[in-house]
């Protein structure tokens, strides 16, 4: 009852992303030669609920195994560079990526609720990195 | 003139032009129709002008199909008939209701909407409902604006609140006073009797539950007993032919159908609309909506499918409790007067509305309203169209009701159909919603697994149709597109048992269109 409570505040924070400013650098961010994509920690910051976006990803996950891993997820993510990334640019991006997603019918069930591929994909990563970040 | 035929001499005649057998929204709105005219009409009731629960166990049936709410309870036998217990939902079928669709075998009505329009203004007038707006102008006149969902996907529509009106409250004074109409009470027409061919109704038997007789003798009939009944009084007047009368086709009661209705889903509001100030029940200066999306016809034909439409209602389990739960908590935790297992289940309805609780508290503490929107939990529920399917039916049972009548034997089912119309319906609704950012939304676990049965999950919603349904053809249908009965010269019927098919919309409105549309046929044609 707790991780459904949990999971659907999560659900409900990820379209109201909010940007805030952090700027803290974080050792270890996997890079992948393959894409261009924002640090983590700019990721996670796209998030009111960063805890509950990670039950999100981890449901995704267990139902979506050929996601992972973290690169391949951020690869599919972030398929178009954007060198520098910065919050704003992030956040334009993700809502196109969205809006594209829904438009494209590119969606992915989670316990019934019909996410978009990218956030879906942007819990996943929230979900596996959360200790690199803590 | 009202009479009540207890109080009546024994195997009284009753002689008239027209004879309409039932008096809930058909009969009575048909009967207006004839107020000063030069023909006399009798209208035919078996209950009385109160509800009785004698009268009403006649309407039991045996339920071999999809389970249903109790007869009992959604059929009334009384002056006024259903509309005694009607919500006044006023709704128009869309242009495609009326059009065969390839997809679905036995589709399609043989008249166009057009031809009901004039009839549709007409009825409102009888309903007293003085909104002729149900489409999306609903949202102009109210300077509202609506999010830019697809056309090409879902289409928006609008339910009116009508008064609710209790046909047999408001017009029984007009009908006692009318010089030219007598309405006949506790009177239960046992069978049709008609000529040697069976192409001539003679008259119809009447009897009381406490046995007396009586007899009605007619220029002409009309059936206005409701989607059950209608079937049923043309199979249990089988003195002529043995499958009943107008049944040469075999299809009185066949082809029976309801709106099955469920709760789908649910939405997360996302964005900064506020979908429950649209898309939810709202009063207004034009009256009281019910707002709805349906299917596309671009849609429907694509996936091809049914109509169906999604409405959005407040969960209020999961929303606006909370606030008030916690009042309450404290409050009688402060008279101690609190039991354990009442305050574990009022701590269960606070806990699950922490979201709730947490915004109200900061929008008291600053004393203003916050920045953050509202955003309730919304219930997705579903009214689907049903496909007409002959197994689907009424028939007549080997019980017996206490006038020694065969009880009707109901067999509703559904097909796969219905429910890859919600599937259809459902993703169509979050991929917009989503595209839009309005909300996230959620299927219901039976929509997609199938080792559910999800027949299960769907209720009835007391509209019975199509079990006398309109084709030209005598061999598809029972009546022609004038509601007279193939065959028979002198019988017809109204009500939504004419439907050859039913879209998502309330029936009440279309079958008081057909009900007005039919007495200008008699009028014109017929009586005259």
């Amino acid at each position: 009852m707790r991780n459904r409570r949990r999971f659907m505040v999560g659900l409900a924070s990820l379209p109201l992303a909010i940007m805030v400013d952090q700027t803290r650098v974080l050792p270890g961010i996997p890079r992948s030669s393959h894409y261009s994509a924002p640090n983590l920690q700019m990721l996670w910051s796209v998030f009111e609920n960063p805890e509950e976006a990670r039950v999100v990803g981890y449901r995704f996950l267990k139902l979506y195994q050929n996601e992972g891993p973290l690169g391949s997820l951020m690869s599919k993510i972030f398929r178009i560079g954007h060198t520098p990334w910065n919050e704003r640019l992030l956040r334009a991006y993700l809502d196109t990526r969205k809006r594209l997603d829904f438009e494209n019918a590119d969606v992915v069930s989670v316990d019934g609720w019909v996410l978009s591929a990218t956030e879906a994909r942007v819990c996943a990563v929230v979900a596996l990195t959360g200790k690199e970040i803590r | 003139m009202i009479q009540d035929l207890r109080y009546c001499e024994d195997d009284m005649l009753f002689e008239t032009d027209l004879c309409l057998i039932g008096t809930g929204a058909a009969g009575i709105a048909i009967a207006r129709e004839f107020l000063g005219s030069k023909f006399k009409v009798c209208l035919v009731e078996s209950g009385g002008l109160d509800l009785d629960p004698t009268i009403q166990k006649l309407n039991e049936t045996e339920d071999s199909g999809l389970p249903r709410k109790p007869h009992t309870e959604t059929r009334q036998r009384i002056f006024g008939g259903a509309t005694n217990h009607w919500t006044g939902l006023c709704g128009l079928l869309s242009d495609h209701d009326f059009d065969p669709h390839s997809w679905i075998p036995d589709s399609g009505w043989p008249i166009k909407k057009t031809e009901l329009d004039v009839y549709y203004e007409k009825a409102l007038e009888v309903c007293q409902d003085r909104q002729r707006i149900f489409d999306s102008r609903v949202w102009e006149l109210l300077n509202k604006t609506a999010p830019p969902i697809s056309r090409s996907k879902l289409q928006e529509f609008f339910v009116h609140y009508s008064p609710s009106l209790r046909f047999g409250q408001t017009y029984r004074q007009v009908i006692a006073d009318a010089k030219n109409i007598q309405a006949v009470l506790h009177a239960n027409v046992t069978s049709l009797d008609a000529n040697q061919r069976a192409t001539h109704v003679k008259g119809a038997s009447l009897r009381t539950l406490s046995g007396k007789s009586g007899r009605i003798r007619a220029r002409v009939y009309v059936l206005c007993a409701g989607g059950i009944d209608n079937a049923r009084l043309m199979l249990l007047s089988n003195g002529v032919e043995s499958y009943g009368l107008g049944n040469r086709s075999n299809v009185v009661g066949r082809f029976f159908m309801d709106h099955p209705r469920a709760k789908v889903g649910e939405v997360i509001q996302s964005g900064h609309v506020p979908l429950h100030n649209l898309y939810c029940d709202f009063e207004s200066k034009l009256g009281r909506f019910r707002p709805g999306l349906a299917l596309s016809y671009m849609l429907q034909s694509k996936e091809r499918v049914l109509n169906c439409g999604l409405y959005l209602w407040r969960n209020k389990d999961a929303d606006s409790r909370g606030p008030q739960e916690v009042r309450t908590l404290l409050k009688r935790l402060r008279n101690g007067d609190l039991t354990a297992s009442e305050f574990s289940s009022q701590l269960d309805l606070v806990v699950r509305d922490l979201d709730r609780i947490a915004w109200d508290l900061s929008r008291r503490l600053t004393g203003t309203e916050s920045a953050q929107i509202e955003r309730p939990r919304l219930d997705v529920m579903c009214i689907l169209e049903q496909a007409p399917v002959p197994s689907s039916r009424v028939m007549l049972s080997e019980r017996q009701d206490a006038l020694g009548l065969r009880r009707a034997k109901v067999d509703w089912r559904v097909t796969e159909l219905e429910k890859r119309t919600v599937a259809v319906g459902m993703k169509a609704l979050a991929l917009e919603f989503g595209r839009l950012n309005l909300g996230r939304v959620h299927l219901e676990e039976w929509i997609s697994n199938d080792n559910l049965d999800w027949t299960h999950y769907l209720e009835d919603y007391n509209h019975h149709m199509g079990t006398t349904r309109m084709a030209d053809d005598p061999n598809k249908g029972v009546v022609n597109r004038d509601c007279q009965v193939h065959g028979i010269d002198n019988l017809f019927i109204a009500g939504s048992s004419v439907f050859p098919t039913s879209g998502h919309i309330n029936p009440t409105l279309t079958l008081l269109a057909l009900a007005l549309r039919l007495a200008d046929r008699l009028k014109e044609k017929v009586l005259r």
